[in-house]
């Protein structure tokens, strides 16, 4: 990755390499395995690449580890803590005051900004060990962040955590970006957390399959509808079944991926109307549908249709 | 009625896990005959420089023994392992998966403690032994290879419920190893593996003869040298089990305090 | 440089201040594992009392000198234990919360030492210190000037050691993914340096000072102390021990790149 003159960052991965505009948010997507994990911490200098080349603003990862900690920021899952577990988070953000050398009156800004954006009054002071995961996370979130760093590395920051707090940093996030013009990289298995960000960059296997903003993934899907039916009862799935591809299917509940012109046509209609159907939900492929169709693609054919490298 | 083959499978599985870290095993094997050689370095100046060869009835050669036997004892008695797994279990409420299990908690710590004891005893005590018998530092009477197998038995007994003791309280402090250590020092120290307790003024030597320290190292340890007559090997024997009993007692009584606070804890 | 220098000094002061907090949080325990770590010093000093008390002792050594020797011995073991311990450090990188360590901008080894070791080995420091002044003021008849060369010697020595025990537990990190030997490598660093040397024939003499290299922060300095050695000899000494310290600093470095994280 390079953040270089032009305020672009280049990655190298199995080969394939993209770019990011300084202050965008990117989410790195891909299955357990998939090569994200390893990458984040290559960019952060914990993991030295095996080969080609690897330059995160400006530095090489691994040589210049001690540069570059100084201008990035790290969370890591709850697996990987660097809150003091019998201390209060308020312990560790005067700890990462002193390892940055963060002026005390920066650091009360700071800090006073951070309590009131992740709403943790009341939370900072007690032991860490007394609270709840979603609450260690957002005080992990503002550790990396007191030092103002100009990137942000965050490896599936999310899992298991709780949905306001998931909320609540994916919202911090989108702040910082706004107003420190913060660069973020994000690896992550929750949809949720995808909602936000700028550009999605899909690994697997070590190599890149996707790349692009939402809307690129939404194209890809153009040619779908999800239709959705309830029945009055069973038996109906194999009438109704044909006229798509099934995605899921109960009794009385089918649900299925079609073309946008045939939802259109009389015979469709007249079926919505046919007395079995209960009720229909006809909607655009959710976040979570479409990467779910692509890693199925990708099982099939080896990388998605239509995925192009910057 | 849990079948014996429930038994064997757990053993079996706790013997191969075990053997993942046969490095360490090794290394472990090896230090504590290290630590008594050491003490054989130290002795050996020590008669050496000293213009006889008898220092308070120990010849260099009984004190070579004595050290080569204690290595053999340490092997099995010198930390008992199933505080390590105890204490894992503790935290974080782990044990509920030992507890949603058809066997008794004190029957699965015993089927992952002893086979690394067995490991201990057959690769360390055992050749250690047959070492030192073979190169003649040794003369062995059957009656007191009989009474240290007695004293060995109660020693393994003593160390593993003074570990289960240890480890039911991490249900209330947050790390034993510290009162482990504590306890395993002083059981070093008082039981005759750091200094033989012969060498102690007589006073101090008798009355440690009475505590549970010196049946850790320095009773099995003399017997085996033929230092203890069988009199008093039997009457060592009965206080042996007093204290085996005492610990056991006391190990009930806490264990089932502790049993009934692990819900409140972890989880 | 002067200003990189007191950066870390403020990161050392920094970590230690919040390891100490966590320490102190279970005030019992904290106080049960003092203890245990006095008991090394209360072994050795019963030991060498009780072979004094049979015998003429160690040659060329008197009670005291000894006591000085052990004090020295177990010093430098909770010098060493205070800023490693070898088994937590492991697990930290097995398990990947060692990553955190990394995404500081300090240097590798400096973090470990910073953060990773034995608050609770202040309790053999201290009790050492305790018996070395007490042996010393028995001993009589100490040149200062010795003395305090004696020290450096020591300080040398103990960087060296510390170093060794960074470079050991990195590489059995690296070869075996544990690593619970190396606390009982320390305990029989421990316990060799207690007496002099030489009672362990020249292949002990050689081992103990560049393999395991525990008698340059203990049976030199000791010798130095008691003036058994010149001063020419002590500057050898020296340079032997920083030599060891950079050596066993580089390869552990080297060995870092091995570093797989790790625990998701």
């Amino acid at each position: 990755m390079l953040f270089g003159r032009k305020k672009k960052i280049k990655t190298a991965l199995g080969g394939v390499s993209f770019s990011v505009k300084k202050g965008e948010i990117l989410a790195m997507l891909g299955r357990n395995g998939s090569g994200k994990s390893t990458l984040i911490k290559m960019m952060a200098g914990i993991l030295r690449a095996d080969g080609g080349s690897l330059t995160v603003l400006g530095l090489d990862p691994y040589k210049d580890r001690i540069r570059l900690a100084q201008q990035i920021g790290v969370v890591f899952g709850s697996t990987h803590p660097q809150l003091f577990w019998d201390l209060p988070p308020m312990d560790t953000f005067n700890y990462i005051k002193g390892m940055y050398g963060i002026p005390q009156s920066t650091f009360d800004r700071r800090l006073k900004y951070f309590i009131k954006m992740l709403s943790l009054e009341g939370v900072y002071t007690r032991q860490t060990r007394q609270l709840s995961l979603g609450e260690r996370m957002k005080c992990e979130f503002v550790c990396s962040n007191l030092h103002a760093p100009t990137l942000v590395l965050m490896d599936e920051p999310t899992v298991g955590v709780d949905l306001p707090s998931r909320m609540a940093i994916a919202e911090a996030v989108v702040k910082l970006r706004n107003e420190m013009k913060t660069t973020f990289v994000i690896t992550t298995h929750v949809v949720d957390d995808v909602a936000n960000v700028d550009r999605i960059v899909m690994l697997d296997h070590g190599k890149l399959v996707f790349d692009g903003p939402q809307e690129k993934m939404r194209a890809l899907f153009k040619k779908s509808v999800i239709v959705e039916l309830y029945f009055n009862g069973k038996g109906h799935l194999g009438k109704y079944s044909k006229h798509g591809n099934v995605v899921m299917s109960r009794e009385d509940y089918l649900k299925l991926e079609m073309e946008p012109d045939r939802v259109k046509q009389r015979w469709f209609i007249d079926m919505l109307n046919d007395e079995a159907v209960v009720d229909y939900r006809i909607n655009e492929p959710s976040l979570g549908f479409m990467l779910n169709q692509m890693y199925k693609h990708i099982d099939k054919k080896g990388s998605h249709r239509g995925a192009e490298n910057d | 009625m849990i079948e014996a083959g429930a038994y064997a499978a757990a053993f079996k599985v706790n013997f191969k896990n075990m053997l993942a870290y046969k490095m360490d095993i090794v290394l472990d094997l090896s230090f504590t005959v290290l630590s008594s050689l050491i003490f054989i370095f130290v002795w050996a100046a020590v008669y050496y420089s000293s213009n006889t060869n008898v220092i308070s009835g120990f010849s260099l050669n009984g004190i070579i023994a004595y050290y080569i036997v204690l290595a053999a004892i340490s092997e099995v008695t010198g930390w008992p392992k199933i505080i390590n797994n105890m204490e894992e279990d503790m935290k974080e409420g782990g044990i509920a998966r030992f507890l949603i299990r058809p066997m008794n908690y004190t029957t699965q710590l015993l089927l992952e403690s002893v086979p690394v004891d067995m490991v201990f005893f057959a690769f360390g005590s055992l050749p250690i032994l047959i070492g030192v018998v073979a190169l003649g530092h040794l003369n062995i009477q059957a009656s007191a290879v009989l009474f240290f197998a007695v004293f060995m038995v109660i020693a393994y007994l003593m160390i593993n419920i003074i570990g289960f003791i240890i480890g039911s309280m991490a249900i209330y402090l947050t790390s034993v190893w510290g009162v482990a250590n504590a306890i395993t020092w002083l059981f070093g120290l008082a039981g005759g593996s750091i200094v033989p307790l012969m060498f102690l003024p007589q006073s101090v030597a008798n009355a440690l003869m009475l505590t549970p320290f010196a049946f850790m190292y320095y009773i099995p340890d003399a017997t085996l040298l033929g230092l203890i007559p069988a009199g008093a090997a039997v009457q060592s024997a009965f206080i042996g089990a007093f204290w085996v009993l005492v610990f056991a007692l006391l190990a009930s009584i806490i264990w089932n305090k502790a049993k009934r606070d692990i819900n409140a804890v972890g989880g | 440089m002067l200003d990189r220098i007191r950066q870390y000094i403020v990161m050392f002061i920094t970590s230690q201040r919040y390891m100490w907090l966590s320490f102190l949080i279970y005030r019992s325990q904290a106080i049960v594992w003092a203890v245990v770590w006095m008991f090394s010093t209360l072994a050795s000093f019963i030991s060498i009392s009780v072979i004094y008390e049979v015998s003429s002792g160690i040659p060329g050594w008197s009670y005291y000198q000894m006591l000085a020797l052990a004090a020295l011995s177990n010093m430098v073991i909770g010098i060493v234990s205070y800023l490693i311990r070898p088994w937590d450090l492991i697990m930290l990188m097995r398990n990947g919360v060692f990553d955190q360590f990394l995404t500081k901008p300090y240097n590798t080894v400096a973090l470990i030492l910073s953060r990773s070791g034995a608050k609770a080995s202040v309790g053999s420091i201290i009790s050492a210190l305790a018996m070395l002044i007490y042996a010393l003021a028995n001993q009589g008849n100490m040149s200062i000037q010795a003395v305090l060369v004696a020290v450096v010697l020591f300080a040398l020595g103990a960087g060296a050691l510390t170093m060794f025990v960074v470079f050991i537990s990195v590489l059995s990190y690296v070869l075996f993914r544990s690593g619970n030997y190396i606390q009982w490598l320390i305990n029989i660093a421990g316990t060799t340096s207690n007496y002099p040397l030489p009672i362990y024939s020249v292949a002990g003499i050689v081992l103990l000072t560049l393999g395991l290299p525990v008698g340059l922060a203990t049976f030199y300095p000791a010798e130095l102390m008691f003036l058994k050695i010149d001063y020419q000899l002590s500057i050898g000494i020296a340079c032997i021990s920083v030599i060891l310290a950079f050596l066993f600093y580089k390869a552990s470095m080297y060995l870092l790149r091995f570093y797989a994280s790790g625990g998701g």
